[in-house]
């Protein structure tokens, strides 16, 4: 331990960024551009599917036969829900445990080690779903049984995943050590602690869900029970989604920061919401078991709950405290007429604040409402795994996260890979196409969820099935809509692929000169250091717009939730 | 950068702290709506569950569906029993029998499966549940509407998933 | 290890609060106490109790 310091100076090479001021350690840089080229690639892979996938329940195209359109469910599921997103927040984790506290990489080695567990997990799950060895979805519910080979690359995936969130605290630990930085962590290092911690729970569950499942595929174990697997397993790919739920915040945080120079407005609020997360949103994992026999109405209740909906309690705060801060910092700037003049001249060309705000507004609007809604134990009657279920977390994971880290990334080519962002016209309207086919795609499934269309199923027409079943007709016009919003969606994903793969990987090395990409020279994050919480507490400073939002969300938020109870009170009576 | 100050442990502003007490009120209100409707409420989980082997519930179901026998659609008998005990199963990929219940009388019927999960969506009333080997889930019904409902399976079992389709009738 | 210790004025003057926001260690713990205990130790035990009719 004590040779730690003392070997500092030998191990690290850091450079200085111009832009922030932050010292980079050059294999912390590497290591962060690795892992995020990895997930990008992921997304790209991904993306492919989603849009097959798409356009096989668009009833009208309908293009793939049963067999491949299930196998790219199962394939889309991991490379979007696990690969991609594991691989952004890894880089996500090194970025905020070495670069946002001038800190070194203490373990590099190991780093790359967890990263070549990672690509083997990731690429060997994918081969043995393609070659039409596993063909159980993304959850592999047992009894439904997959190649051993699966469950093995499953575990792989996640062992190196956890073995880099440890080196995440690691780093934290050695930087404070070192004092690298003093005090409190910055806000947005301790969202992505909050999103290490739940991530080690979530890995922790993964295997304890996939290591008996390995060993029952290969015949060493005779029985598990499907119960107990489902128990487990929605305590690793629930809670995985909940890690991308405190990254995404704290990457919400720092665009803020970027964009506009926001400050949160008061930092208690903001860390008392993220510690809401730790303690209660992994019993959110309830929320697959609501329908389920063996559970008692009383542990069903307590769990999908959060405690009382603490949890929820905790994005309540995010989604007042984020646009608070914003506005807070426009209104320093003189932006003080009216309610919302803060808002009309914000930066909407710029791709970080408009992506960020896009992502927090269909998460909240759309994926945040209806989760809650169809989370609550009756309403989840009449939700169970229908198409409401995709139509939410689409709204929650891909316009929310995945446009969140989108955003950031725009701003990791040049400070990081340290390449001039190409096509900036592109990055400006990427994500409006992205939000507005996204939009399409989780309403489509959220109407079409109401009435009734399954989830994961290949024909809801049952056209070469025993009886027609008793679906509406209509169907066929809302998942026209999931399909047309996806192939506009995958426009916006083929945009993102271009400005960044077109920047990396043709453009020419160079330092970065300024901070935001399109909307100006100035640098938000250092005019932000002047400005004190006596500026950010004068009346015509307060968050008056912010608060007229709040309750606009909160009264739509109200009429969906009563209006989700006034439908399952129609239905059959049962108990 | 974005570094807190070292003491930032301070009071709440007044729209923060109006803010929370709202959020707050509306999470308890959330929390209060569930148990509210499992008192008043017509559609509540059902939570009656027993063990049972797959073996076990294909023959309970089987004789089941012998004895009140009243017709038979595409292979599968059509079973008319009286307001009690029912039995169905879900296997790849079918659900066995075709039910034939009276409208407003209270069933208990036993769903599990036979095999891998089923999901069971009963459309278009819109209310699911799943079926799960070594399960015997007891869902309280009462129809309340009459005519012809699918008993459409909504968990992926396998590749024959979307041609799973059962039927209720109620008169 | 022990004469490597900083002084602790600093921490002092930290009020108690914001002292435990900041131990990453103790919220990791309770997190985790807290999601095994509710979710799965209570899940599992209403599974492994479902009766034999």
């Amino acid at each position: 331990m004590t040779s730690a310091a003392a070997s500092f100076p030998a191990q690290a090479e850091f450079r200085d960024c111009p832009v922030t001021a932050y010292k980079v350690d050059l294999r912390s840089e590497n290591l962060i551009i690795a892992n995020a080229v990895a997930a990008v690639v992921c997304l790209l892979l991904g993306g492919v599917f989603a849009l097959l996938i798409a356009l096989t329940r668009w009833q009208a195209v309908h293009l793939l036969d049963p067999v491949w359109f299930y196998r790219l469910v199962t394939a889309h599921g991991i490379d979007m829900l696990v690969a991609w997103i594991v691989f952004f927040e890894i880089a996500g984790l090194y970025f905020g445990s070495t670069v946002m506290l001038n800190a070194r990489m203490v373990y590099p080695k190991v780093a790359w080690t967890a990263f070549a567990l990672m690509l083997i997990g990731g690429g060997l799950v994918n081969y043995v779903v393609l070659i039409g060895d596993a063909d159980v979805m993304f959850t592999a519910y047992v009894p439904m049984k997959a190649a051993p080979a699966f469950y093995l690359s499953y575990i792989i995936f996640a062992v190196g995943a956890l073995v880099a969130v440890i080196l995440f605290f690691v780093n934290v630990a050695v930087a404070k050590k070192e004092k690298t930085y003093t005090g409190s962590l910055p806000l947005v290092v301790f969202g992505l602690a909050t999103a290490a911690i739940l991530a080690v729970y979530t890995l922790l569950e993964g295997a304890i869900a996939f290591v008996p499942a390995w060993l029952w595929s290969m015949g060493e174990i005779e029985y598990y029970d499907p119960a107990v697997y489902r128990n487990f397993f929605w305590g690793f790919g629930h809670p995985a989604q909940q890690v991308n739920l405190a990254a995404m915040v704290a990457i919400w945080y720092a665009l803020g920061a970027i964009t506009v120079g926001a400050k949160p407005v008061n930092e208690k609020l903001s860390r008392f919401a993220f510690i809401l997360y730790l303690f209660f949103i992994n019993l959110g994992s309830a929320h697959h078991l609501l329908v389920d026999p063996a559970y008692s109405f009383f542990y069903k209740f307590a769990n999908t709950s959060y405690a009382m909906y603490l949890a929820v309690l905790g994005s309540l705060i995010h989604a007042f405290s984020i646009p608070a801060a914003i506005e807070v910092a426009q209104r320093v700037k003189g932006y003080t007429r009216g309610t919302f003049e803060w808002l009309r001249k914000a930066p909407w060309n710029e791709p970080g604040f408009s992506g960020m705000v896009i992502s927090m507004f269909i998460f909240g609007w759309i994926g945040g409402v209806t989760g809650i809604t169809i989370g609550t134990e009756q309403v989840n009657l009449s939700a169970h795994n229908t198409m409401r279920l995709p139509g939410h977390f689409h709204a929650t994971v891909v316009s929310g996260t995945t446009l969140a880290f989108m955003a950031l990334s725009y701003y990791l080519v040049p400070l990081i890979f340290r390449k001039e962002l190409k096509f900036k016209k592109v990055a400006s309207w990427q994500p409006y196409v992205f939000g507005f086919g996204m939009t399409l795609t989780s309403l489509g499934m959220i109407v079409s969820g109401l009435q009734g269309v399954s989830r994961r199923h290949w024909d809801i027409s049952f056209a070469n099935a025993i009886f027609p079943a008793s679906i509406p007709g209509t169907v066929d016009l809302s998942l026209a809509v999931v399909g047309i919003g996806a192939v506009i969606a995958v426009v916006g994903g083929m945009m993102y692929m271009l400005v960044i793969l077109a920047s990396v990987f043709t453009g020419s090395r160079r330092e970065a000169n300024q901070l935001l990409l399109v909307a100006g020279g100035n640098n938000p994050l250092v005019e932000s250091l002047t400005v004190t919480y006596d500026d950010m507490e004068k009346p015509h400073v307060h968050p008056k717009g912010t608060f007229v939002i709040a309750i606009a969300f909160l009264m739509f938020f109200m009429v969906y939730y009563f209006s989700q109870w006034w439908l399952l009170g129609r239905a059959w009576f049962v108990e | 950068m974005l570094a807190p100050p070292k003491i930032w442990w301070r009071k709440l502003g007044r729209y923060e702290k109006n803010w929370v007490i709202i959020a707050f009120v509306w999470c308890l209100l959330l929390s209060a709506m569930m148990p509210l409707w499992l008192v008043f409420g017509k559609q509540n989980v059902p939570v009656t569950t027993f063990r049972v082997t797959t073996a076990d519930f294909e023959r309970i179901t089987q004789e089941f569906a012998a004895l009140y026998q009243v017709g038979e659609e595409q292979g599968l008998p059509i079973v008319a029993p009286p307001p009690g005990d029912v039995y169905i199963y879900g296997r790849q990929w079918q659900w066995y029998p075709i039910l034939k219940l009276e409208l407003g009388e209270e069933y208990r019927v036993h769903l599990s499966s036979l095999d891998v999960l089923h999901g069971f969506s009963i459309q278009p009333v819109n209310l699911n549940f799943m079926a799960v080997p070594g399960y015997d889930y007891v869902l309280t019904l009462t129809p309340t509407t009459t005519g012809e409902f699918s008993i459409v399976c909504n968990e992926y079992c396998y590749v024959g998933h979307h041609l799973m389709v059962g039927k209720i009738i109620v008169e | 290890m022990s004469h490597e210790e900083q002084p602790h004025e600093e921490e002092e003057e930290v009020p108690k609060g914001q002292f435990f926001f900041d131990n990453l260690l103790w919220l990791f713990l309770l997190s985790l106490f807290i999601s095994l205990a509710m979710y799965n130790a209570w899940g599992l035990y209403e599974i492994l109790r479902t009766p034999t009719p």
